[in-house]
């Protein structure tokens, strides 16, 4: 009973409260501010942030530009150094080593390059082959540079069979060879077959048989200046510019 | 306070004229009341009760017209005071200087100085800050108690009783104040 009381007093209180307070009388001035200012409607970044997240965005990343140069720099400047402690180090001198003197050591041969399908075709090393080659196209050249060439020559050989050939046949041959620049080295058949002949020219120099002699001579110094000229004991140039026959 | 399609931020949005004459001679006066009571002087209390309008304005868009109008312009008006305070905002130019209450009592006061609307206007100045406020927008602004614990961040019954208390700290206070009133008489 006594809380309703109070409470009916408390309410009574309130409603005294609300008129000891009444609300104030704006001044005549206040509509036609509060117009103005509306109207101006000033552009201000905190309204702007606001309303627009673009606006948010740009400026956060404005500030983000600004600030991470400045801030990068800070970083850096006041980073902790890497430690470095200097080593000290100290070296105690050796003596030289003594270097024992071994067993002689003879030079490695040379290994002239292998071709081995070259070797295999001709039965010769690789080398050697070369070596014909080049003295054949040496004396291919200074055959046509000398007029001799005729442009008669068969475009096969004579026989492919070398084992019973005659002088003519290896003269033919060698000829055949300078007239179609024919630079292969020759077959084993054929070389077997020349070497047959050089203790016959040897006979017919020691007999002094001029005529066979510079017959055999010519075809087989041909051949064995291509086959097994040594440059201490034969002339560098092809004997046919020797008047030999050819 | 009207709410809802005739809310008068929602016509004054719509391009109403009338609204905004309506909303400045409903609110206006309540604004300005609320911030003299909680310690303003006269024209900060209307600089602040235009920025009400004018933050109420800046952001008519995202308005929902969900509850009360008054509630929502209270709630501004609450803001921008606390921000008032925290910044210490500068007295504007033209503010009359801050009132030094003359301890000793002059001719008018010695008439009007036991009025009792007197008294609860003094008693409601001894109040402490939360007390006064609550009052204000309980008993004062008559809002709703749902409104007000929701502006102020508290329960409903939480509010009733705050109030209930509260008007039993000012009813308490006038008995010391009358005295002191006759005494001075």
């Amino acid at each position: 009973m006594s809380e309703l009381r109070d409470q009916a007093e408390l309410d009574l209180l309130a409603e005294e409260l609300r008129r000891a307070c009444p609300a104030p009388d704006l001044s005549d001035a206040f509509a036609e501010e509060l117009r103005a200012r509306l109207a101006a409607h000033p552009w201000t970044l905190s309204s702007a942030l606001r309303r627009n997240s673009l606006i948010r965005v740009a400026a956060m990343l404005l500030v983000l530009s600004t600030v991470a140069g400045p801030v990068a720099a800070l970083v850096l400047l006041f980073r902790a150094p890497p430690k470095h402690v200097a080593e000290i180090i100290w070296t105690i001198p050796q003596p030289q080593p003594e270097v024992e003197e071994g067993p002689d050591h003879q030079p490695l041969p040379a290994v002239p390059p292998v071709d081995p399908a070259a070797g295999n075709a001709f039965g010769l090393d690789w080398q050697e082959a070369l070596t014909r080659e080049n003295r054949m196209a040496l004396i291919v050249r200074q055959w046509h540079d000398a007029g001799l060439a005729s442009g008669q020559a068969a475009a096969a050989p004579s026989r492919l069979d070398w084992s019973d050939a005659g002088r003519a046949d290896l003269e033919a041959e060698f000829l055949r060879r300078c007239e179609l620049g024919i630079l292969a080295s020759p077959s084993p058949g054929m070389v077997q077959r020349v070497r047959s002949f050089e203790p016959e020219a040897g006979r017919a120099a020691q007999n002094q048989d001029a005529g066979t002699a510079s017959a055999v001579d010519a075809w087989l110094a041909a051949w064995q200046w291509v086959l097994d000229r040594d440059a201490s004991e034969q002339p560098e140039d092809p004997p046919i510019f020797f008047g030999t026959g050819f | 306070m009207t709410q809802g399609p005739d809310d008068l931020l929602v016509r004054f949005r719509a391009g109403d004229p009338a609204a905004f004459d309506q909303l400045v001679q409903d609110m206006g006066p309540r604004l300005k009341g609320f911030f003299l009571r909680q310690g303003a002087q006269e024209a900060t209390a209307e600089d602040l009760s235009q920025h009400v309008y004018l933050r109420a304005f800046q952001s008519r868009e995202r308005y929902q017209p969900t509850g009360r109008l008054d509630a929502y312009l209270l709630r501004i008006a609450r803001n921008l005071w606390i921000d008032n305070r925290r910044r210490k905002r500068p007295v504007r130019f033209g503010d009359e200087p801050p009132e030094c209450p003359d301890p000793s009592p002059g001719p008018l006061d010695q008439v009007v100085g036991t009025d009792r609307a007197e008294l609860l206007r003094e008693g409601m100045e001894r109040l402490d800050e939360d007390t006064r406020e609550l009052l204000e927008l309980a008993v004062l602004q008559q809002l709703p108690y749902k409104d007000v614990g929701e502006l102020l961040g508290i329960p409903v019954g939480t509010v009733k009783s705050r109030v209930y208390y509260s008007l039993r700290k000012l009813r308490d206070l006038l008995t010391p104040l009358r005295d002191e009133a006759e005494l001075e008489s």
